[in-house]
């Protein structure tokens, strides 16, 4: 009997229900698709060093898995709860004619299994069909061909979903018997007649207010753009409550003070029905402060979030062929032993010269060049630059860039080897004992140093003044690494480095090109360490491929996850929130109905409260991710040059896709609600 | 005279072939200019049947009944609502204020529904506020007033974009006596200052003896009809009390 009147509960509902389920199928067959990764990797057939990286990406995503699933267990017990409160009456009624707690507690829990088994089935189902999708994608970013289509089915990510989302179905169940055991029968039975009190606020301390918010967002920034993002301390620690306290007094003060600005504007106040619009949305926003700052603050951190990942992927992959120029580096490790006075002293490294004698070298190595890197003291990265040029870096960077460490110089007939190893033999330009070179490929600085290559004030080596030897800075990588990172090494004749400080040496070399280089690749690596007894480390440009591969994946991955969780986080806590109004607003719009207002003046009211009630956290999110991104990208940007513009595209169009469904599906079922049935 | 409100022989059935419950059974009647018509009966006799076709919340199933010039049976989507807007003023038993406006902004909403121009928005209101004596509570909200305030509130909205006829729905149904006899004396001030018609459903005797003419409905159909003419307000309502007793126990209803 009660399991028959669950399910009647449900299908008479399944309108209002609209958003919650579509939530519920979307959350169930996201945390499947991401937690399915460990089946479609088995699929692909990826080299040794890629295979561990995919398995640290599902570990890595294992664990997301956990906090997403908090989050999404908060979500449905939110709007659980909403509904609920909906159904005040209706469980009134139940009880005013006898039926006792326990078997009204019995319906919503019978109601609860049903429409999670229903959502799981359907989630799963579309979880399976898009993980099939997703496949291709994950292919695609560990740069391996799908050559055949597999399906792709993990037994795995189907128990942890239904584990998972079986715990937050109990929760929900437990707390709607707790919610139920609180209310008192009167209370269900006048819930509908309880007027809310609207809360006027003195305007001058609304004006107050909105000062106070704008100055506390402003310090805020200001703290932002002094690299609190970088140095994660008590700064950054303050800007975040800064920030969070100052977007909360906005949306405390924003709706009275609108409210103000408007009513003076008579025209726009007083046309069709938009005073009753404006007092709708402020009387709202007065008791969804709170839920309006939550939710422009996970939009803030799904935009930052998505377009964050989205650059740092780039950074590590854009320019991976040009940071690899040969297949491997080795580089002499530094040591030093502390003597009896406490002064450390250098001691004698692996010297680079007999590892080359040494025949299981010669018989994988085509070619290389050993390049002695050499010091001089009063040398650093601001000799080379103009002091204009470093108040602008400066300024830009503040504490994340440090200027004040030694560039290494190296002779000019190791730059000649080392560009024809590199085939660069354009990039060959002559210099003489009174000039010199810069050779770099980090793009934010290079400019930098041209313009003190323009002032021809030259650098002072081993007490002679040295010039630029040609107006262009020599741009090139040296070392194998993911990203750009030579920030720049100067070139003399042999004749001033001679008198230098050899400070470290390394080797760059190509193997020979017709052998199986994915093992030969592993097998060096471990030669070179073992012979060397840990005295030399090496990078190989196939271990820098798959850290590259493997973090973007990492970013790519969380990035979504997350981005997608905080979307529908902040949309559906938005929808249910209006469609929670809703019976307030049925009787509303009844009443502007019987005074004469036609369909299309309702319509129009009930699209632009709805749309105001989406945009406005929007806004404010994406005012903040505005400033965010900025400094955000400035941070990046030291590392590589990134396409801007693409990210914040598809982060827009992602938002807008994800929020704007919400906002139709809303307006739909709010319209669908006021309607009058005659 | 000129009438304002002309019914032919309206009939309203509902249910289906076989179970027809007849509402309101072949009645015709009219109401002149200025007039301050109530129409009485006891629960399910018909009246707000009857009230509802005349407002064009509901249709009836044949008959004509022309307001004005407009045959209003004939009138469909935005015609019917601009009709409704222009030419009909609603009084409800509970009120039907706007929880979120202000008075001042409940009255005004109606003008600018009926896109009235700016500048004559706020000289309207305080014309009719002052008429209800409800100028003190303009700025107020309608939970911080008073029951027979919020009616007031709730008639000078109906009043105030100057319709045709005031369809008033059990208005004193919610009031104590005080507010109901209050709201009662502004009806009929406005029906003499204003020279606003009106149309009222009560089942209350009291409340109808303000008016200058009352329509007794039984079953659907009109069972009596008396007019005030130069009687006193308490012979009236004696006259009424005699036509209740008549009509029967369901309506005892008195004071």
């Amino acid at each position: 009997m009660l399991s028959k009147l669950s399910i009647n509960n449900i299908k008479k509902s399944i309108k209002d229900y609209s958003i919650y389920f579509f939530t519920l199928i979307f959350a169930v067959s996201m945390f499947y698709m991401f937690n399915s990764l460990d089946a479609q990797n088995s699929m692909l057939h990826l080299n040794k060093s890629k295979m561990e990286i995919a398995a640290a990406l599902v570990m890595i995503l294992n664990y997301v898995s956990v906090f997403v699933s908090v989050i999404l267990g908060f979500l449905i017990v939110y709007s659980n709860n909403f509904l609920i409160k909906r159904r005040k009456k209706e469980i009134g009624l139940y009880l005013t004619l006898g039926m006792s707690k326990r078997k009204v507690s019995t319906i919503l829990v019978i109601e609860t299994i049903i429409i999670g088994i229903i959502s799981l089935i359907i989630g799963l189902i579309c979880g399976i069909g898009l993980s099939q999708f997703i496949s291709i994608f994950t292919a695609k970013l560990f740069e391996v061909d799908m050559n055949k289509f597999a399906f792709i089915f993990s037994t795995s990510a189907l128990y942890k979903t239904i584990v998972y989302f079986g715990i937050i179905f109990i929760l929900v169940m437990l707390f709607n018997i707790i919610t139920l055991s609180r209310y008192k029968l009167i209370d269900l039975l006048t819930a509908s007649r309880k007027n809310e009190k609207i809360k006027m606020r003195n305007k001058y301390l609304t004006f107050i207010t909105f000062i106070i918010s704008i100055c506390l967002i402003g310090y805020a920034y200001s703290l932002l753009f002094d690299d609190a993002l970088v140095v994660m301390n008590s700064k950054t620690l303050i800007m975040l409550i800064c920030g969070a306290l100052g977007t909360l007094l906005f949306f405390y003060s924003l709706a009275g003070f609108l409210l103000k600005i408007v009513e003076m504007l008579k025209p726009l106040y007083l046309k069709d029905l938009n005073m009753f619009t404006l007092k709708q949305i402020n009387s709202k926003i007065n008791t969804t402060v709170i839920s309006n700052t939550v939710i422009s603050l996970m939009l803030l951190l799904t935009i930052g979030i998505l377009s964050g990942s989205m650059s740092m992927a780039q950074a590590f992959n854009n320019d991976l062929k040009e940071n690899n120029l040969t297949d491997f580096t080795i580089r002499t490790n530094e040591s030093y032993q502390m003597d009896e006075n406490g002064d450390y002293i250098k001691l004698e490294s692996y010297n680079l010269n007999d590892l080359v004698k040494d025949d299981n070298f010669k018989n994988v190595v085509k070619n290389y060049v050993i390049l002695n890197k050499y010091v001089d003291q009063n040398i650093t990265i601001e000799k080379l630059l103009t002091k204009q040029d470093i108040d602008e870096l400066k300024k830009e960077y503040g504490d994340m860039l440090s200027l004040d460490g030694n560039v290494n110089i190296i002779s000019e007939s190791d730059y000649i080897e080392l560009m024809k190893l590199f085939n660069e033999e354009n990039k060959i330009f002559d210099i003489s004992d009174d000039q010199y070179l810069i050779l770099c490929n980090v793009d934010f600085i290079i400019d930098h140093y041209k313009n003190a290559y323009q002032n021809k004030t030259g650098i002072v080596i081993d007490n002679k003044k040295l010039l630029p030897a040609t107006d262009k800075i020599v741009n090139t990588a040296i070392e194998n690494y993911n990203a750009a990172g030579n920030e720049g090494l100067i070139v003399v004749t042999d004749e001033v480095a001679k008198n230098l400080e050899l400070s470290t040496t390394l080797m760059v070399g190509n193997y020979i090109s017709n052998m199986d280089i994915d093992n030969l690749d592993e097998t060096f690596m471990k030669y070179i360490y073992d012979e060397s007894e840990g005295n030399l480390s090496i990078r190989t440009k196939l271990t820098m491929e798959a850290s590259s591969v493997g973090f973007k994946a990492i970013v790519t991955f969380i990035g979504l996850y997350l981005g997608i969780t905080f979307a529908i986080s902040s949309a559906t806590v938005l929808a249910i929130g209006q469609l929670s109004e809703s019976s307030d607003n049925k009787d509303r719009f009844r009443v502007i109905r019987q005074i004469g207002a036609d369909n299309k003046m309702i319509k129009k009211a009930l699209f632009v409260q709805i749309a105001i009630a989406f945009m406005l956290p929007l806004l404010v999110g994406l005012f903040h991710s505005f400033f965010g991104l900025k400094e955000l990208n400035s941070i990046i940007g030291i590392m590589a040059n990134i396409d801007l513009t693409t990210n914040i595209i598809f982060t827009t169009l992602f938002i807008l896709i994800v929020y704007g469904g919400y906002f139709i599906i809303t307006y739909l079922c709010s319209k669908n609600i006021i309607k009058e049935n005659n | 005279m000129e009438e304002i409100l002309k019914i032919e022989k309206i009939e309203k059935y509902y249910g289906n072939k076989g179970n027809i419950t007849k509402a309101v059974d072949n009645i015709s009647f009219s109401v002149n200019k200025g007039e301050f018509v109530s129409i009485m009966g006891a629960s399910g006799s018909g009246k707000t049947t009857l009230l509802n076709c005349i407002s064009t919340i509901d249709k009836v199933t044949t008959g004509n009944i022309y307001i004005g010039n407009d045959n209003i049976t004939k009138l469909k989507g935005n015609a019917l609502n601009k009709f409704r807007r222009e030419e009909l003023g609603f009084i409800f038993q509970d009120f039907n204020l706007l929880d979120t406006l202000t008075a001042y902004e409940n009255i005004a909403l109606a003008l600018t529904i009926n896109k009235e121009k700016i500048k004559n928005i706020e000289t309207k209101i305080y014309e009719v506020a002052k008429e209800l004596e409800i100028t003190d509570v303009l700025n107020k909200y309608p939970y911080q007033m008073s029951g027979g305030q919020r009616q007031r509130v709730a008639s000078a909205r109906a009043i105030v974009t100057k319709p045709k006829l005031i369809l008033a729905d059990e208005p004193t149904g919610a009031l104590d006596s005080k507010a109901s006899r209050m709201l009662l004396e502004k009806f009929v001030n406005l029906n003499d200052d204003l020279k606003a018609t009106i149309l009222m459903v009560t089942h209350d005797a009291f409340t109808a003896s303000y008016s200058d003419r009352i329509i007794f409905i039984k079953d659907g159909k009109i069972f009596n009809e008396i007019s005030k003419g130069n009687k006193s307000r308490k012979e009236f309502f004696e006259n009424i009390i005699e036509i209740v007793t008549l009509l029967g126990g369901d309506l005892n209803n008195v004071i």
